[in-house]
């Protein structure tokens, strides 16, 4: 086996039907959206070459393209900020729930295996003005002057959104640090108590820093989610009012499908990868520590 | 030997890979109905099997419009078994989103539903993507003088237009009589109404605001109502003038401020999109509902309670000293056409011709209370319409002037997204009436 791998051509012939898929179905699409957001192409029809014109009127000239991305960054704050250690802490509880442990691990994954069509739906009627469970409860406690038009109003909007879109990845996040704390082994537990380390000290030293690689993973496809937001927008507020909860999908999506730009969109696209790549990097460069090990 | 089972391995993946980015078959279409398996009878065996494919902005198959459209294509596959006709619905956005999708690539469906507007038809026609119709082939089925305008471009014809389209203001009778209001007949009583609505919890009007087409439509209105000419806002369109520094058009835009002052617009209004709109309306959360005539089924949608259905009623948009209940903003809206690459041009040209029989789309579309032809239709007045119907029938037929197309469809897509923009700004109140008209004029400065 080791001799056949060493074969330049076998390990050519098992590494290209991938490496063609990634070309073509990755790196290919990039390029041609790098092109055409050089055009002024509207879809249907013949299109001219316009050269940076779209790319630098995102950059410079676009409030929408700014709130979206925006937006994005405050999702991912709230989500590393608030969502992680919430979820962390519960799976610290979780784990440690004796019998009912199955029982609240299911309750708190449920959100994430529900259609997200259909928890949005739902958010959407929780949130409803008028016959909206939210404010009918804000009623029944007597705190009527509490009662908000919470999507519609330009100013709250964003932060229920946020908070939807939290809700939906919380059973996700949990359910990884839940993994990550049932690979730490049991043994380290005894050993820390034996050493006379306290339940506190038991989690800032010994459990949190070897939970290390899977908060690494986490954090990862927190920050993908957040940026690639787009589906409980879409489902929710279509990023309105006024584009006050537009995501860069979203906008992306409406530029080049609801005005027909799709040179524009493109372009949008393509700013949207390298805003993806730099923040790639970032991420590398802060993981670069090395971490504890077991 | 290994190596070559590796490199089999390897092409094996690939395949089954490949397997799993096949195309699956679309037979996901809301509603479609397959060809009845009747046995094909001795002449419709030496018949070609034609299938024709049918894009349909009409989602709800089991309701109004739709069910009518099914109706039809299932009674002509019947009476032409050799025919199968596949339907594919989409609600109107995601509609007109795929639409482009199938546009661009150059694989239109055989028939389509298409509007009879320079947003939607001009890039299709212009781009060679639709069959030319004969209109002498559908003298039978009585168009209404004019309706099939939009759908032609230099003298020739690309669709056939399917409704009347006009815009109403729908009200709530119980919830007027209730509370001892009674229903406006100017501008100046609809902000009044709309203040006494509130001081009791109600919600005054809604619409669908977050898709937003029909508040161009209604700020048209608003416009008329102060200028008295609807031709105002098309002059600007032509390059005659601007919406900026003209007082008519401040005016009509402070009017809609007037009505968001005192919350005339519903909780939510700006989310509210055309199910939610009219759901708040019909299960009586908001006393008006400003939206088209085809919205006639509102008077016998069972989904809604019985004292909605009985209550519900229309008129023209309230009045004032220069415009009158009989300058109506009506215009030709959907329609369908038929793609150029069709197969089978003569099977879809035979199919329109029998689907715009007037025993067919304008009669059924009439008697079931769904919606109003753009074909002539007074044959079919049986004199059981609901009061919804005869009410909207008065509306439309004392018209004295008419709007034409909307505003926001007379130009590309990105100038309708700026005009829609800028009404749900001004609607939700985050823009001055000045900004407004600045950013109308913007939009009007991308049309070529």
């Amino acid at each position: 086996m080791h001799k056949l791998l060493s074969n330049r051509r076998t390990i050519f012939a098992l590494v290209a039907p991938g490496l063609f898929l990634f070309l073509f179905m990755v790196c290919f699409p990039i390029m041609m959206s790098a092109y055409y957001g050089m055009t002024d192409w509207r879809g249907i029809g013949s299109y001219q070459f316009v050269g940076l014109d779209n790319y630098m009127k995102i950059l410079f000239n676009d409030p929408v393209f700014w709130r979206s991305l925006m937006n994005a960054l405050l999702l991912l704050a709230a989500t590393l900020l608030l969502q992680h250690p919430i979820a962390l802490l519960f799976s610290i509880l979780v784990t440690n729930a004796g019998r009912f442990e199955k029982l609240f691990r299911t309750i708190f994954f449920i959100p994430a295996v529900i259609s997200i069509v259909v928890t949005s739906k739902m958010w959407v009627s929780v949130f409803h003005p008028n016959y909206g469970v939210l404010n009918k409860f804000l009623t029944a406690v007597g705190l009527e002057s509490w009662k908000q038009d919470w999507l519609g109003d330009p100013s709250i909007a964003i932060w229920c959104v946020i908070f939807v879109i939290m809700w939906q990845g919380f059973g996700y996040a949990l359910l990884l640090y839940y993994a990550g704390l049932q690979g730490i082994p049991k043994d380290l537990y005894e050993a820390a108590e034996l050493d006379g380390a306290g339940r506190v000290k038991l989690y800032t030293k010994v459990v949190i820093p070897l939970l290390t690689p899977m908060v690494r993973v986490a954090v990862v496809i927190a920050v993908t989610a957040c940026l690639k937001q787009m589906e409980t927008i879409f489902l929710m507020t279509n990023g309105g009012p006024i584009n006050t909860t537009q995501f860069i999908g979203n906008y992306l999506y409406k530029t080049a499908f609801t005005s027909s730009l799709y040179g524009y969109g493109n372009a949008i696209s393509v700013i949207f990868v390298i805003v993806c790549l730099i923040i790639t990097v970032i991420m590398n460069r802060a993981f670069k520590k090395d971490v504890g090990e077991f | 030997m290994k190596k070559w089972l590796t490199i089999c391995a390897a092409i094996i993946l690939v395949f089954t890979m490949a397997a799993c980015g096949n195309k699956t078959t679309n037979n996901g279409t809301e509603g479609a109905t397959k060809a009845p398996e009747s046995t094909p009878s001795e002449n419709n065996e030496t018949l070609e099997q034609i299938t024709l494919k049918f894009f349909s902005a009409l989602a709800d198959r089991s309701n109004g419009m739709g069910k009518i459209e099914q109706a039809i294509i299932d009674s002509y596959m019947q009476e032409n078994p050799n025919v199968k006709i596949e339907v594919e619905a989409l609600q109107d956005e995601p509609y007109k989103a795929k639409a482009k999708v199938y546009a661009s690539t150059e694989s239109l469906p055989d028939i389509m539903q298409s509007w009879g507007q320079p947003s939607f038809i001009k890039p299709l026609i212009d781009s060679g993507l639709l069959l030319e119709l004969n209109s002498a082939d559908f003298e039978s089925s009585g168009f209404i003088a004019g309706s099939t305008d939009g759908f032609s471009q230099d003298g020739k014809l690309y669709g056939l237009p399917r409704n009347t389209d006009f815009l109403v203001l729908y009200y709530n009778k119980k919830m007027f009589d209730d509370n001892g209001i009674s229903v406006p007949t100017t501008v100046s009583d609809l902000v009044e109404v709309s203040k006494q609505f509130r001081a009791k919890g109600i919600n005054p009007i809604t619409t669908n605001a977050m898709e937003g087409w029909s508040l161009p439509i209604w700020f048209e209105y608003a416009q008329q109502r102060t200028s008295g000419d609807f031709n105002k806002v098309d002059a600007v369109l032509n390059g005659e003038g601007t919406f900026s520094g003209d007082a008519d058009f401040l005016a009509a835009a402070q009017s809609i401020l007037d009505l968001a002052d005192v919350k005339a617009f519903a909780d939510g209004f700006l989310t509210a999109d055309y199910g939610t709109s009219r759901n708040l309306f019909g299960q009586g959360q908001a006393a008006m509902y400003i939206m088209g005539n085809w919205e006639a089924g509102l008077a016998t949608d069972e989904n809604f309670p019985a004292e909605f259905r009985d209550n519900v009623g229309a008129i023209s948009y309230p009045t004032s000293d220069k415009g009158k209940a009989s300058d109506l903003a009506a215009w030709f809206g959907g329609g369908y056409s038929i793609s150029k690459s069709t197969k089978h041009p003569e099977e879809a040209v035979k199919f329109m011709q029998y689907f715009f029989k007037p025993e067919n789309w304008a009669k059924q579309l009439w008697q079931t209370g769904s919606g109003t032809p753009a074909q002539k239709f007074d044959e079919f007045l049986t004199g059981e319409e609901s009061a919804l119907q005869k009410g909207l029938v008065d509306v439309f037929g004392s018209t004295t002037s008419a709007s034409n197309t909307p505003f926001h469809d007379l130009g590309t897509d990105e100038y309708k997204t700026k005009v829609m923009d800028a009404h749900q700004k001004l609607f939700g109140k985050s823009i001055s009436p000045e900004d407004f008209l600045k950013e109308l004029d913007a939009a009007v400065a991308l049309l070529p």
